[in-house]
């Protein structure tokens, strides 16, 4: 038994924990919608965007432009925001996880170690 | 069993004897606690606290890896089972068989010491989480079914080697369209090999068919258990900021609702796949993306919506619709509107807001009634210029007759759509659904429900509700079933409750065959007779074909009986069919009678079935569908349109017919009785020739075909053709104490008795008597000579409540009451010179011997009753 639990381990548990670490970094990735909101950063925020109507008259137009380039930055800037924290959290996930996969194969010694330290530090004298 | 050295097989091995979600609660509350204990350590900076936490640290990860390791093949096999049989027939399979075994047969397997004896795999199929499942959900005693099992053991099971059942059971599995071999799957071969197992199973009430429905359930509900975890929430969920770059809708908002889907709509969304995919391609399209889902009221086309929106908000669908808003326009609210102007005006304000946001995709139910001609033509054409927008995408949802209506009317709908029809889901998938849909009304109702009631409740949705389309049909009966549990107060579901709720809907019998019932279908002619005099052939073959059908014996596509009465008036033919609908039913007015000769031209069959063109319903159809257990009797079938008699063609042979408006009607549960006269002459000569019953018959069938009165195949869908003959005066005189009799049970519910001598029957049936016109005359006979007067003398007084009123024929006058009986209303003797009987003088208490019974004789000691000769 045991030698078919570190099969599992080093076959198909680490292959899965590998698919797991990715999945939640591209899951906050995806949560984040980084890809859309770079795709569609200059959009107007929610469409609000007014029409500049027939015919030309300066003031309208330029007022309406203003109002437009406003809609636009505005939209830019909520999209900017989310998509720094959207890359941070991708990227804390992305590292945690790259932390996990190292760690998974040294589990079995790890966990072994980590009781043998906690038993020394609350009094067992194990040596 | 020695199974091949795999980490799959050895967890399997551990699982079966110790779950891993025993495990389960025990990981959840020690993950925390390294963490907690790293806070104390760090906070008192103590080299105790952190030894604790690496302690703890240390038990968590054992933990977490064991129960990864337990849990990670579950519901997994090492391979998937090749797509054909055929595969399955080479050596290399025989080899491979373990690696398409699932996690559940595996550890089964892994269990069990003999590979070459099915029984000891049977027996570790019923000791296993599936075996402990079986047990609960169809209530049968563990104990019971063992000791059944171990006696088929000693009577000598076959041997078969444990690859060549599995060879087996993996064909099972192919053909069930399963990607691995299922615990159900290796019993069904074990089933199909063995006999003697079938008989186990029969003799619980059960079918082999029935552990694939359980496999299923037992699937659905460990998938109902299974945690979502982080990672599937968090790749399922649609994040933020998807919808930023469309537009704000406000007006949409307020006339419309999201579509969601929840956790126990997934098996629905699941049966509905293939739908859901059409849809999905329907409305990816650039141009006129927009869908029509075609189905009956109830066929699970708002669930078709709901899983494409759920599958939308998961971003699972096709990129060109993923996180798109799928929501439900209230046109109910918006067309009920007071100011039509203002509906007008609101509509197309809340379709160009949808345009302009450009990610709405619009659910309209009931479309076709915003598309059909009416006063509401406004409102279609304020829909259709949004139909040819390629920036908004509507969902229409209607039915089939409203489909057609609305593209006759706008042919332009035929375009803009993609029809997508919705299809009836088969057995298993509704039985897939009623196991879903129970696990949520278990929750709901406090209650469990058993195998053996989602059976039945298919079984009787199937056969008792035929308007309405599965699933719907079945998911209401299981809610109502759940309901009656409650008000019962019992604590299981069980499979009669399904009878008890139709039986109450229906006012029937439903089910299994009750004693009382039984007595009353063994003395059926009996219970006849007391009401039909004479006409012993007609009687027996009415009562067998009701002993036939309650019996299980009949084929159920048919009418409980189909007969078709011939003979000459007032003979008894409508007399016994309310006899029937009385003893069979409980009351005679569980009758539909229809007057066939109001049926004589081919546009009165609209009257009958309906009419697309009026919009009106049929007579016949909403009869039926009101009252499914009832006796339909057709009188004068001879006058009727040839078409109305096709129409029965086809009732009487499947026992269902479609309306004018494509929805079923179930005649199952009906009689079916046709009266003619047609061939009454010739049963007169035939009783004259003095012709036995069964030739007359047979030349009479003969003689109404000869003369076209009816044509062959009508006459031969009839389970019988009944000869009824006139009476005799004998009968005659039966029949006439059977209207005193009724007439006496009349006068007793207004506190009046009735006596009579057997005189008075004799003089009845004299006078009475008519070859031609039947019983009919001797009823006109009553009428106007007995009751008439009855009526006139308790109007004048004569009688007072709880006196007896007495009959006597004219020769035995009676002489005057005798002053100390009981208080009465002295009547007036009236000359004797023309017509014959009517009630004179009360002269009896009701607690004289003669009073009331109807078998009061002349013989009897109280004198009669002064006979009341009137003339009229």
């Amino acid at each position: 038994m045991p030698l078919q639990f570190f099969r599992w381990h080093y076959g198909d548990g680490f292959r899965q924990t590998a698919i797991l670490s990715v999945n939640i970094a591209v899951g906050c990735f995806n949560y984040f919608s980084v890809l859309e909101l770079a795709r569609t950063l200059f959009l107007p925020w929610h469409r609000i965007i007014e029409g500049y109507g027939r015919g030309f008259d300066p003031s309208t137009f330029f007022s309406t432009l203003a109002g437009n380039i406003i809609s636009r930055i505005l939209g830019a800037i909520v999209r900017l925001v989310v998509i720094v924290v959207g890359l941070a959290v991708s990227a804390g996930a992305a590292f945690l996880g790259a932390l996990w996969i190292a760690l998974w194969p040294l589990l079995p010694l790890v966990i072994p170690t980590a009781l043998i330290w906690g038993l020394f530090l609350i009094g067992f004298n194990v040596f | 069993m020695r199974l091949p050295a795999h980490p799959f097989f050895t967890a399997a091995a551990i699982v079966s004897v110790m779950p891993a979600r025993r495990f389960a609660g025990l990981r959840s509350a020690l993950a925390t606690v390294p963490f907690l204990f790293l806070g104390v350590a760090i906070a008192t900076a103590s080299g105790f606290w952190l030894g604790l936490a690496l302690i703890a640290l240390s038990a968590y990860l054992t933990l977490y890896l064991w129960t990864s390791f337990l849990s990670f093949y579950e519901d997994q096999s090492l391979m998937s089972l090749p797509a054909t049989p055929e595969q399955l027939a080479s050596p290399w399979f025989r080899t491979k068989w373990p690696r398409f075994v699932d996690f559940t047969t595996a550890g089964i397997l892994a269990a069990v010491p003999d590979a070459e004896a099915p029984a000891a795999i049977l027996e570790q199929i019923f000791r296993s989480r599936f075996g402990a499942f079986f047990f609960e959900r169809t209530g049968i005693e563990p104990e019971s079914w063992f000791a059944s099992m171990r006696n088929t053991v000693r009577e000598g099971m076959p041997t078969l080697p444990v690859a060549d059942l599995i060879e087996r059971a993996a064909r099972v599995a192919v053909a069930r369209a399963h990607r691995r071999i299922l615990p159900a799957d290796v019993l069904a071969a074990v089933i199909a090999e063995d006999p003697s197992f079938q008989k186990i199973i029969l003799a619980h009430d059960l079918a082999p068919l029935d552990f694939e429905y359980l496999a299923d359930w037992f699937t659905t509900l460990a998938e109902h258990r299974r945690e979502r975890n982080f990672v599937d929430r968090l790749l399922a969920s649609p994040g933020i900021g998807k919808a930023w770059g469309f537009g704000f809708t406000v007006a949409l908002d307020r006339a419309s609702s999201p579509v969601r889907a929840f956790r126990e709509d997934e098996l629905h969304i699941l049966a509905h796949a293939k739908s859901i995919g059409e849809i999905e391609e329907a409305l990816a399209k650039s141009a006129s993306a927009n869908a029509m889902l075609i189905g009956a009221p109830g066929i699970g086309k708002m669930t078709v919506v709901r899983g494409l929106a759920e599958r939308i908000r998961r971003g699972q669908s096709l990129p060109a619709l993923n996180y798109r808003r799928v929501v439900r326009i209230a046109m109910e609210d918006i067309v009920g509107e007071q100011s039509f102007g203002s509906v007008v005006g609101n509509l197309e304000r809340i379709f160009r807001e949808a345009e302009y946001a450009g990610n709405a995709i619009l659910v309209i139910e009931d479309i076709e009634l915003y598309l059909s001609p009416g006063r509401k033509t406004t409102v279609a054409d304020a829909l259709l210029p949004f139909l040819r927008s390629s920036a908004i995408k509507i969902v229409g949802l209607t039915t089939p007759e409203g489909f057609a209506q609305a593209a006759a009317t706008y042919p332009v709908v035929g375009s803009v759509f993609h029809e997508i029809r919705i299809a009836e889901p088969d057995e298993e998938t509704v039985m897939q659904i009623l196991g879903d849909v129970a696990l949520a009304a278990e929750t709901k109702h406090r209650r469990t429900v058993q195998y053996q009631t989602l059976k039945k409740v298919y079984a009787l949705a199937l056969h008792y509700l035929a308007a309405t389309p599965f699933p719907e049909k079945a998911v209401n009966l299981l809610e109502e079933v759940f309901i009656y549990a409650k008000e019962t107060g019992s604590r299981i579901a069980t499979p009669d409750m399904v009878e008890k709720v139709l039986a109450r809907k229906f006012g029937a019998v439903i089910g299994r065959v009750e004693e009382g019932e039984r007595k009353i279908l063994v003395n059926l002619e009996q219970e006849l007779q007391k009401r039909v005099i004479g006409q012993t052939e007609a009687i027996r073959a009415i009562a067998d074909a009701v002993r036939r059908k309650r019996s299980g014996v009949a084929a159920g596509s048919k009418p409980i009986g189909s007969f078709l009465f011939l003979g000459p008036t007032g003979v008894g033919k409508t007399e016994t069919a309310k006899a029937l609908a009385y003893v069979y039913f409980g009351a005679e007015d569980s009758m539909i009678r229809l007057d066939m000769s109001e049926y004589q031209n081919p546009a009165d069959l609209g009257r009958l079935i309906g009419s697309l063109d009026t919009r009106e319903v049929g007579r016949l159809v909403e009869e039926v569908r009101a009252h499914p257990f009832s006796l339909l009797l057709l009188d004068e079938i001879e006058k009727a349109h040839p078409n109305v008699l096709n129409l029965f063609l086809r009732i009487l042979d499947e026992g269902r017919m479609t309306d004018a408006f494509g929805k079923p009607v179930d005649f199952t549960n009906t009689f079916i009785i046709a009266t003619s006269n047609a061939g009454s002459e010739f049963i007169r000569e035939a009783l004259g020739a003095a012709m036995p019953y069964a030739d007359m018959q047979r030349r009479l069938v003969e003689e109404v075909l000869q003369k076209n009165i009816f044509r062959p195949e009508f006459v031969n869908r009839f389970d019988a053709v009944i000869v009824y003959t006139p009476l005799s005066r004998e009968q005659a005189q039966r029949v006439a104490r059977l209207f005193l009799e009724r007439l006496r049970r009349r006068l007793m519910g207004e506190g009046y008795d009735l006596s009579w001598t057997d005189a008075v029957l004799a003089w009845l049936a004299e006078k009475g008597y008519s070859p031609v016109f039947g019983g009919r005359e001797l009823r006109r006979l009553i009428q106007d000579q007995v009751e008439a007067n009855i009526a006139r003398d308790i109007l004048a007084g004569k009688y007072k409540k709880g006196d007896t009123i007495p009959l006597a024929p004219p020769a035995e006058t009676p002489p005057p009451p005798a002053p100390a009986s009981a208080p009465v209303a002295a009547a007036p003797l009236l000359p004797s010179t023309s017509a014959p009987i009517s009630p004179s003088t009360s002269v009896a208490s009701p607690s004289t011997p003669e009073s009331g019974s109807g078998q009061a004789s002349s013989e009897q000691a109280t004198p009669p009753s002064p006979l009341d000769i009137s003339a009229h």
